[in-house]
């Protein structure tokens, strides 16, 4: 466990930014409840400065998680997000999508995001940029990028895709055996 | 950058040669020497455990009394080789030895890496500030271009679509005129086929015909009406 | 209707008990066909006689009863969807309308719900329902039989060599026994007037027939028979034995046939067996032949029981709260959508948690921002509920020693939400050496899993005489290094608690006597659970520490939770015990 060297921060603050765009300060300026970023083999950990310190002391072997797993760094030193860190990033998001109820499972078994699943959607969203998708009562289901911006999706037909997944919280059930080492 | 990449030594342990001198197959007190210590070293077949299969190889068919010629000249070729690798070995570990020595010397040319040494880690607020900043900057100017961007294609395609209305305009337009061209024509035609048969009668002829229309047409209102 | 719903749902428990019941009701009503039918075959003139009667008033009274609850369960559905319709705020969700309160406050803490709890006599008054429970449900007509005799199985009770038991006990049991007398009063003096005579034949085989079956494939319908005979028998053995007999080869006998009839291997028969009275062994036997309920807990770091239950009855999932000992449990009785599927799952909303396994976590009672080790964490149902307890706030080590289930553990760390927690994959003897001075300790320690042998089938015939001595020695040292990585001079905590789902004695009430013995430093102390049967102070000649009756055990039969043992620990502060304090370092 160690912290991030300039170029990783650096790496995934490029990939946070994409789904909370300014927000990240809300990451790093926590004063009252200070939290750091910690890598632990290939992945990125947001974690409470006082657990961080207590995971110290675990061996570098043994220690298996902490805190928040944000991601992984890929082996061409690219970051990619995971599923754990959707929970807590979703309460930042910048931009967002709802879907139906009746649009749900489909998301969930890893589908793209169809106009007629959308409920609503944030309005100044350009194309190509990462969202956080929610269900209608607000629970966050995933991540995802857009395919056309609010103004194009609107006159999409209902069987258009808006938005790409990325990933989504049905990779608590599909991906079980890689997610987590 | 890339987290998993681990540091290559720049050079060779001293023990990296250890297998090397293993490798041979008749040892000598170097050899022996790397050998673990409990291993007895003996001349040839008695090291078997510490022996690789090259070497026992080689050293069975040379000795064989119906190795065939081939096998011979390999073995010979090996045995050389190994030869060789024993002399480079002995000399590396000589080298490495006199490196160790001369530590405290520079020797000329050889530049030492001054500062810190390793990876700048972004631990404190300061730094992760300083990189978020740069960070934002990038992803702003990135946005901006896309915001500008959708912009400049939402432009293009107003102009795009000007243009394709006014050419639909022109068109229209043209046909139009294209129309009243052709009726002008046509009544043209018509009054020049009056002029060609000749132009006195044809006034006439006109006029009676005018006059003929005007009549037929009253009298079949007339009659219509009538009716 | 908030007024008149907890008094039917109290009708209900009175017939259910709190955990569930509705399978029972099921299997009360087809039971009683199916081994009426079984019973045909060898059917003995006397027995057919009281089949016929038996039978038809007893499913009478089950289908009255199923019916009943049947409708309290549409009702209940009814008046959900009604108020769904209405959309009222507050008081719609009238199966939790009586606890809105409960939800409200702010879970001031698990010990002062506790206390109230076990002030209420729930204890006792719950167990004489349960015992009416099960009478009903066996459904069999030899087992209605055996319900009429267990008048008599009390008196027995009093002068066996089982006294110890009876002993540990407590009164609760003995409420269980005058009620059944009541009940059963009427048919009780009938019954032993029919029974004197099938009493006195010979009920074990001769010896040529001990040796005979050898080669044929046991025969389970006479064991099954045998067993109802020797039960019988064993009740008032001074009256019913056969002469030249020991009590010791009935009960011999009776193992053998339970082994054969229930598919254990005589050595855990007989190790489950002299847990109980011959009776309620029994009826421990048969428990572990039906399914427990299906429970969840709700993940409070995300969601309330109210909202959650109210989202999972909209996707069509029938359930009901677990009982009043926890505020975070919920039963499942039948499900349209595959309960581990639904996105509520996914985003963490609940975890499916055995019942058993919220007991330790509410023994240990973890407070906001102490530092707590789990020493065998996976798969992290109890993890996330000590997280949850404390608000993501301290620190919780969740350790495994299985590298491979610590994927489970991270994944439902991660999904519900729980960010104060440390996963490490270390055999947990290394701990107070990695890292000690914890306020609270919980070590849920690798065991036989014979309590869970509903769930895992497997466990009868894969136990060997070695696992009891192994398990044992492993969960002493686990014991000892979890009391070494407490701090005893922690503010708040200075807690230990161990628990197994296992019920030998051997896993349990002799580790927590052997960490007695060797750390001084260490007391019981009250669980803090509402129910449960005192643990064994002594059994079968081996003596151990009188505070033990402060330890819990539960057993399927009785609470219909899986069986489990708990036992709570508080590390002193060693003032004059200093060496002994220095000497463990």
């Amino acid at each position: 466990m160690r912290p991030l060297t300039e170029d990783e921060t650096k790496t995934v603050f490029e990939k946070l930014a994409n789904y909370i765009g300014r927000n990240i300060t809300h990451l790093i300026n926590r004063p009252d409840d200070p939290h750091c970023f910690r890598l632990q083999k290939d992945r990125v950990y947001y974690v409470r400065e006082s657990v961080m310190r207590f995971a110290t002391s675990v061996g570098r072997l043994e220690l298996m998680s902490l805190g928040i797993c944000l991601g992984k760094f890929t082996k061409t030193g690219k970051f990619r997000l995971h599923i754990t860190s959707l929970e807590f990033l979703a309460q930042y998001a910048r931009y967002k999508i709802w879907i139906k109820p009746n649009g749900e499972m489909s998301y969930l078994y890893g589908n793209n995001v169809l106009k007629a699943h959308v409920g609503k959607m944030s309005d100044d969203i350009p194309e190509h940029s990462g969202v956080i998708v929610f269900a209608m009562n607000d629970i966050p289901m995933g991540f995802g990028v857009t395919a056309k911006s609010t103004a194009d999706a609107r006159r999409l037909d209902p069987t258009g895709i808006v938005a790409f997944r990325q990933s989504d919280i049905g990779e608590y059930l599909r991906e079980e055996d890689t997610l987590f080492t | 950058m890339a987290p998993r990449k681990h540091k290559k030594p720049t050079r060779p342990h001293p023990r990296g040669q250890k297998p090397m001198v293993k490798a041979g197959p008749a040892s000598d007190q170097t050899a022996a020497n790397a050998l673990s210590s409990h291993v007895r070293p003996r001349p040839t077949s008695g090291k078997s455990d510490g022996l690789t299969r090259k070497g026992r190889k080689s050293h069975i068919k040379t000795h064989g009394p119906l190795g065939n010629v081939r096998v011979d000249k390999r073995a010979q070729a090996h045995k050389k080789a190994t030869s060789t690798k024993k002399e480079a070995a002995k000399t590396t570990k000589a080298k490495v030895e006199e490196l160790r020595l001369n530590t405290a010397m520079k020797p000329a040319g050889i530049v030492h890496r001054r500062g810190k040494k390793g990876k700048v880690f972004a631990d404190d607020k300061d730094t992760l500030t300083k990189v978020l900043s740069v960070v934002t900057a990038r992803m702003d100017e990135i946005h901006a271009t896309k915001i500008e961007r959708a912009q400049q294609l939402e432009a293009i395609r107003d102009a795009k679509r000007k243009e394709i209305e006014k050419r639909e305009q022109q068109k229209v337009d043209r046909l139009e005129l294209k129309k009243k061209e052709i009726k002008h024509l046509k009544r043209k035609r018509q009054n020049d086929a009056g002029t060609k048969t000749g132009k006195g009668e044809a006034a006439a002829q006109d006029d009676d015909d005018g006059s003929e229309v005007a009549r037929k047409s009253g009298k079949k209102r007339k009659v219509r009406f009538s009716v | 209707m908030v007024r008149t719903k907890p008094k039917v749902g109290r009708k209900a428990r009175m017939k259910q008990g709190p955990v569930p019941s509705l399978d029972e009701f099921y299997q009360g009503i087809l039971d009683p066909r199916k081994k009426a039918q079984q019973k045909n075959k060898e059917s003995e003139s006397r027995k057919r006689k009281r089949e016929d009667r038996g039978a038809s008033v007893k499913s009478k009274k089950e289908k009255a009863v199923f019916e009943k609850a049947k409708s309290d369960l549409f009702d209940e559905e009814e008046k959900v969807e009604e108020d769904k319709n209405v959309a009222t705020g507050q008081d719609d969700f009238y199966v939790f309308g009586n606890e809105e309160e409960q939800f409200d406050i702010d879970e001031e803490e698990l010990e002062d719900d506790n206390e109230m709890e076990s002030d209420e006599v729930y204890d006792s008054e719950d167990e004489n329902e349960r015992g009416a429970m099960f009478s009903d449900d066996e459904g069999d007509e030899d087992l209605l039989e055996a319900a009429n005799q267990q008048g008599l199985a009390n008196v027995f009770k009093g002068d066996s060599e089982e006294e110890d038991e009876a002993k540990a006990e407590a009164e609760g049991e003995e409420d269980e026994f005058v009620n059944s007398d009541d009940d059963f009063e009427q048919g009780e003096e009938e019954d032993v007037e029919i029974n004197v005579d099938s009493r006195v034949t010979n009920v074990l085989p001769s010896g040529q027939e001990v040796e005979a079956p050898s080669n044929l494939p046991p025969d389970i319908h006479i064991s099954r028979t045998r067993i109802q005979e020797i039960l019988n028998v064993l009740d008032d053995f001074n009256k019913y034995g056969e002469a030249g007999r020991s009590r010791s080869d009935y009960v011999a006998q009776l193992i053998a046939d339970i082994a054969n009839y229930y598919g254990y291997t005589e050595l855990l028969a007989g190790k489950l067996f002299e847990l109980f009275s011959p009776r309620e062994a029994i009826e421990f036997f048969e428990a572990n032949e039906v399914p427990r309920p299906i429970t969840i807990r709700t993940n409070t770091l995300k969601t309330r029981r109210r909202n959650l239950a109210q989202a999972l009855v909209n996707r069509g999932v029938n359930l009901k709260p677990i009982g009043n000992w926890t505020k975070v449990g919920l039963q499942i009785f039948d499900s349209q959508v595959p309960i581990g599927a639904t996105p509520e799952y996914l985003a963490g909303h609940y975890i499916i948690q055995a019942a058993s396994s919220f007991l330790p976590v509410i023994a240990l009672a973890p407070q906001e921002n102490e530092r707590v080790l789990d020493m065998a964490a996976a798969p992290g149902g109890k993890t996330t509920y000590i997280s949850a307890l404390m608000k993501n706030t301290g620190c919780v080590f969740a350790n495994d020693a299985n590298k491979a289930r610590t994927k489970s553990l991270i994944a439902n760390i991660h999904r519900l939400g729980c960010t104060n927690t440390v996963v490490c994959n270390y055999d947990a003897k290394q701990f107070p050496h990695v890292i000690g001075g914890f306020d609270r300790v919980l070590l849920d320690a690798p065991c036989s899993g014979t309590g869970v042998i509903a769930k895992d089938p497997s466990v009868k015939t894969s136990r060997n005489e070695k696992d009891f001595i192994d398990l044992p020695f492993l969960q002493k040292q686990l014991l000892l290094a979890a009391i070494d990585s407490v701090d005893a001079n922690s503010k708040s905590g200075g807690y230990i608690v161990y628990s197994t789902c296992s019920v030998t004695v051997d896993e349990n009430e002799a580790v927590v006597d052997y960490a007695l013995r060797k750390r001084s430093d260490v007391k019981l102390v009250e669980t803090g659970l509402g129910f449960g049967v005192p643990g064994f102070t002594s059994f079968r000649g081996k003596e151990f520490n009188q505070k033990l009756s402060l330890t819990r055990r539960y057993y399927p039969h009785t609470y219909n939770v899986d069986g489990f043992f708990v036992a709570k620990f508080k590390k002193m502060k060693a003032v004059e015990q200093k060496p002994n304090g220095a000497s463990k370092t």
